[in-house]
């Protein structure tokens, strides 16, 4: 996000009156708004489970779970 | 790099004003003159913060600038809306007459572009590229944004969220 682009967002939050922990969520709602438009770019959720696959650890975790479809 | 006089720097950025923003502190601390077009205003001294040319279009600023390097020595101009200047064209030209002229005479060109360069152009110096603020960047801006307004609105966010509001952005 650019200088302009943060700064704008801010001020539409303030311009509500108030600056509440929620508003945070904004920010990541509008950083996604901007982005969709950019062709060749794909969103891609992240959950807790995808997370815990990185390091050797996780990986062998995430294997053990899938191990019964990957065999299957 | 800006003391070394690289004749020709182009910048590539969307962020006109903050490249802007840092050159302004940059005369700050050195006092070096820095001239700056823009296509609605003309050329500004950053020095004396005053226009000093009328002519709004980009071959006006060229002369301009062509003419006050000719005069005197260690000269910036900066260029924040090129236009035409991708390939061998009679304004590409224009400019590379321009930086040549800078050579000289310790003059530098800079110009403000997320535009390709006529590489023949581009070969008499050098691209740099402004990323977007960082999260150390991002915070001081958001807190510049936010504290003027404490005691005017609510405001709940602690340092906890500053932070990571400025992650979110960056």
């Amino acid at each position: 996000m650019t200088k302009i682009e943060a700064e704008n967002v801010i001020a539409t939050l303030m311009a509500r009156g108030s600056l509440r922990k929620e508003d945070i969520q904004e920010l990541t709602n509008t950083k996604d708004k901007l982005f969709s438009d950019i062709s060749g770019l794909e969103k891609v959720k992240v959950d807790k489970i995808t997370l815990n696959v990185t390091g050797l650890e996780g990986l062998r975790t995430w294997l053990d779970r899938q191990k019964i479809f990957i065999n299957s | 790099m800006f003391k070394a006089r690289i004749p020709f720097v182009s910048i590539k950025s969307m962020e006109r004003q903050r490249v802007i923003e840092v050159l302004e502190e940059l005369v700050h601390e050195t006092g070096l003159p820095i001239y700056v077009h823009s296509l609605s205003h003309g050329v500004k001294d950053l020095r004396s913060n005053k226009y000093v040319n009328e002519d709004r279009s980009f071959p006006g600023g060229i002369d301009f600038a062509i003419q006050n390097i000719s005069q005197r020595n260690n000269n910036t101009f900066v260029f924040t809306e090129p236009s035409d200047i991708e390939d061998d064209n009679i304004v590409s030209r224009h400019l590379y007459d321009c930086v040549i002229q800078s050579i000289e005479r310790g003059g530098c060109i800079w110009i403000i572009s997320t535009k390709g360069i006529w590489p023949q152009l581009q070969r008499l110096g050098m691209t740099l590229t402004l990323n977007p603020p960082n999260e150390e960047e991002m915070l001081s801006v958001i807190k510049e944004c936010v504290l003027p307004y404490k005691g005017q609105i609510e405001i709940d966010w602690d340092e906890n969220d500053f932070l990571l509001a400025a992650t979110i952005p960056s």
